[in-house]
Order: structure tokens, then C-alpha cells, then sequence
């Protein structure tokens, strides 16, 4: 009879502490932003035909590619990507590949997508032209700004509600410091 | 004297043979060291490049401002063009941007077109190497190892 009402006693504790673990994965689950972006529901993806993508990275990728063209076009970006530029203006798109999908790594991994790595430089070292040869010079708080601005036109041409990328502009804002160096 | 003249010779030529031996080993070596690391640097440079032709992106500068109205019809011609996937027109800059395929549209010939259907003053803005700076001696396109990789990929 001990036995059984001790039994009983701890099955009553271990249901009680699962309840109570429940309860609070409940309340402290937060959806990221990937999963906002649309996650890692597959879709086709457009430029590969017969290939599965993640929806999130995707839409990420989207809003990369979209922003290289509104760098392109903007006078006070665009000397800060020469190299990439000058490689493009002569049809090698090897580079762009490169940086597109660095970016979108990194834009996936802080956005809190959980199947992909990003293995570029550090923002330090990427924006710090002594360590990287392709960034052309230190970028100041303008720059950022600028910066900031592309991703945003990028964004809304690729129909982003207003509301993640007000989300995306905080999380890149966090990377200033790293990235401004002049 | 003779015997030990022709020792010498002997050993001579052994040294030379020898030598030559070395020499075209190394160099062989060398060569198979070059071709391996120029191979391996395009191998990595080309990785996960995106399907489809080579795209070239261009640019178009407009030096008078061009209306909103305006804009959006020569960014609609030129996407219609033959291979552009992408156009994008900076109207406060006066700037378009589109990417094609070099060996189906010029883009010289996007320009001369814009010129003439739009009345615009526009013309081609290219970087060139000096503002691009040199670029990178291994990975740039331009490289020794880019140059050789690009042939050998051609080959195999
Ligand atoms: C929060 C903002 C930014 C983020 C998240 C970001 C992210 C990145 C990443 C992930 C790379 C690739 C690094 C690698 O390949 O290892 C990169 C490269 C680069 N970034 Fe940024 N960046 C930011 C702001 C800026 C700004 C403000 C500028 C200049 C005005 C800039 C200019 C460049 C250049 C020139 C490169 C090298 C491009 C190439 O490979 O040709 N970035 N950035």
C-alpha cells in the first residue's frame, strides 16, 4: 500500500512538472523571424526548376538579390562594391554568387533559420577593407544608413509587409558598430 | 691519363643527365602543383553559381531627371529586351540597372535604343579596373589561376 501511494505520489510530481513545462514553452515561445518569413516550409524555387527551398531563405535570397540592383544604382553605394561591379559590368557573375549566398547565409542564421551556416568573414573583418580586399573603403554612419535603406527597397519589391522589415532594419541596426569603422 | 680523362667525361654527362632529370621533374611537378591549385581555385570561385547563361549586369546613367512616368516605361522596354531577367531605376539618381545575357543583348545597343525611343540623354557607365582597384591576385577573374582553371573547365 506504500508503495503504491508512493508510486502514485511520484507520477502525480512528474505530471506536474511536465504540465508546468508545457505551460512555459507555451508563454516564452517567440516566432522568429524566418518563421514569419515563411519559415522552413518548402516551396519550388523559381530559378531552379524541379529544386525544393526553404520559404524563408527564399524570401531572404529574394531580398538580397533585389538589394545588389539598388546598390548598383546608387551613386554613394555602389564605389563601396567596384570590384564586385566592375566583375559584373564584364559579365562574371562568379563573385555575385559568392556574396549572394554569404548573405543570405548570414541573413538566414540572424534571422534565426536552424539549417544553414553562415561561413564568411565576421561583419568586423568583412567591412574592414585591410582584412577584406574587396571592400573598397571603411564606411561611415551615412553608408549604413544607405546600406540599410537598400536592403529596405529590397525588400519592399519583394512585398515584405512593412511590419518584418521594420523587424529586419532593428536586427541590422545591431551590427552598426561592427560594420561602421570610419 | 685517357682512362681516367674518360671517367671524368663519364661522370660528367652522368651529372648533366642527372641534372636534366631533376629539372624536368621539378618542373614537371611544378606544373601538375600549378594546374591542380589554378583547377581547385575556379572549382571553389565557380561553386553554386546560379543555372542558366552567364549574366552580365549593366548600368545606364540619364543626366537630366527623368519623371516617375518615364521611368517606369524605358524600365519596362528594357525588361522586355531579349535574356533581361532584372531592371531596377533609381529615378531621384537618374540610374537604371538591368542584367542580361552579353552574347544574346549588347548593352551598348540598350543604350543607343533607349537613346533614340525616349529622346533621353543617357549613356553607359562602366567600372573600370582603376576604380575597382586591382582586385585579388588569386581569386580576381582576371588572375593567372582564374585564366588557367577557366581553360582547363572548358576542356573537361
Ligand atoms: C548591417 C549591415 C550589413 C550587413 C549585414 C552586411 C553583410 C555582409 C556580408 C555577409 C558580406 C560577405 C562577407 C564575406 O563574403 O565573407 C559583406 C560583404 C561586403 N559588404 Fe557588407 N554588410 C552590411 C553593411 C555594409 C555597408 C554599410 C557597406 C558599405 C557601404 C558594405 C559593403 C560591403 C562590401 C563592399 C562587401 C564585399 C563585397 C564583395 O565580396 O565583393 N556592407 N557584407
Amino acid at each position: 500500500m506504500t508503495k503504491f501511494k508512493l508510486i502514485a505520489l511520484l507520477m502525480l510530481f512528474a505530471l506536474g512538472f511536465s504540465a508546468c513545462d508545457n505551460d512555459d514553452d507555451d508563454g516564452m515561445q517567440v516566432e522568429s523571424l524566418y518563421s514569419k518569413l515563411g519559415g522552413t516550409t518548402m516551396v519550388e524555387d523559381p530559378t531552379d526548376p524541379g529544386n525544393m527551398i526553404e520559404q524563408g531563405r527564399l524570401g531572404l535570397r529574394s531580398v538580397v538579390d533585389s538589394t545588389i540592383f539598388v546598390i548598383a544604382a546608387d551613386p554613394d553605394l555602389s564605389p563601396f562594391f567596384a570590384p564586385l561591379l566592375m566583375e559584373l559590368g564584364n559579365g562574371n557573375t562568379n563573385n555575385l554568387a559568392v556574396l549572394s549566398k554569404n548573405l543570405t547565409d548570414f541573413f538566414c542564421v540572424a534571422t534565426g533559420a536552424e539549417n544553414f551556416a553562415y561561413n564568411g568573414l565576421n561583419m568586423r573583418d568583412a567591412h574592414d577593407p585591410a582584412q577584406n580586399p574587396r571592400m573598397a573603403m571603411k564606411s561611415s554612419d551615412q553608408d549604413f544608413d544607405n546600406f540599410v535603406g537598400a536592403v529596405v527597397t529590397g525588400a519592399t519589391q519583394n512585398n515584405v509587409p512593412t511590419e518584418l522589415i521594420q523587424e529586419v532594419g532593428e536586427l541590422l541596426e545591431t551590427l552598426r558598430s561592427d560594420v561602421v569603422q570610419q | 691519363m685517357t682512362v681516367t680523362n674518360n671517367e671524368t667525361n663519364n661522370d660528367i654527362l652522368m651529372i648533366n643527365r642527372k641534372l636534366v632529370q631533376i629539372v624536368s621533374y621539378s618542373l614537371a611537378l611544378g606544373l601538375v602543383i600549378f594546374l591542380s591549385f589554378s583547377f581547385y581555385i575556379h572549382q571553389k570561385m565557380t561553386a553554386g553559381l546560379p543555372p542558366g547563361p552567364p549574366m552580365q549586369l549593366s548600368r545606364i546613367d540619364f543626366s537630366e531627371s527623368v519623371d516617375s512616368l518615364t521611368a517606369a516605361r524605358i524600365k519596362s522596354k528594357v525588361q522586355q529586351m531579349e535574356s533581361v531577367k532584372h531592371a531596377y531605376f533609381n529615378i531621384p539618381d537618374g540610374i537604371l540597372v538591368f542584367n542580361h545575357d552579353p552574347k544574346v543583348l549588347d548593352a551598348d545597343a540598350v543604350v543607343t535604343d533607349v537613346r533614340q525611343h525616349f529622346r533621353a540623354n543617357a549613356k553607359r557607365h562602366v567600372v573600370d579596373a582603376e576604380m575597382a582597384g586591382r582586385g585579388c591576385p588569386v581569386t580576381g577573374n582576371n588572375s593567372i589561376f582564374m585564366k588557367v582553371g577557366d581553360a582547363m573547365a572548358r576542356i573537361f
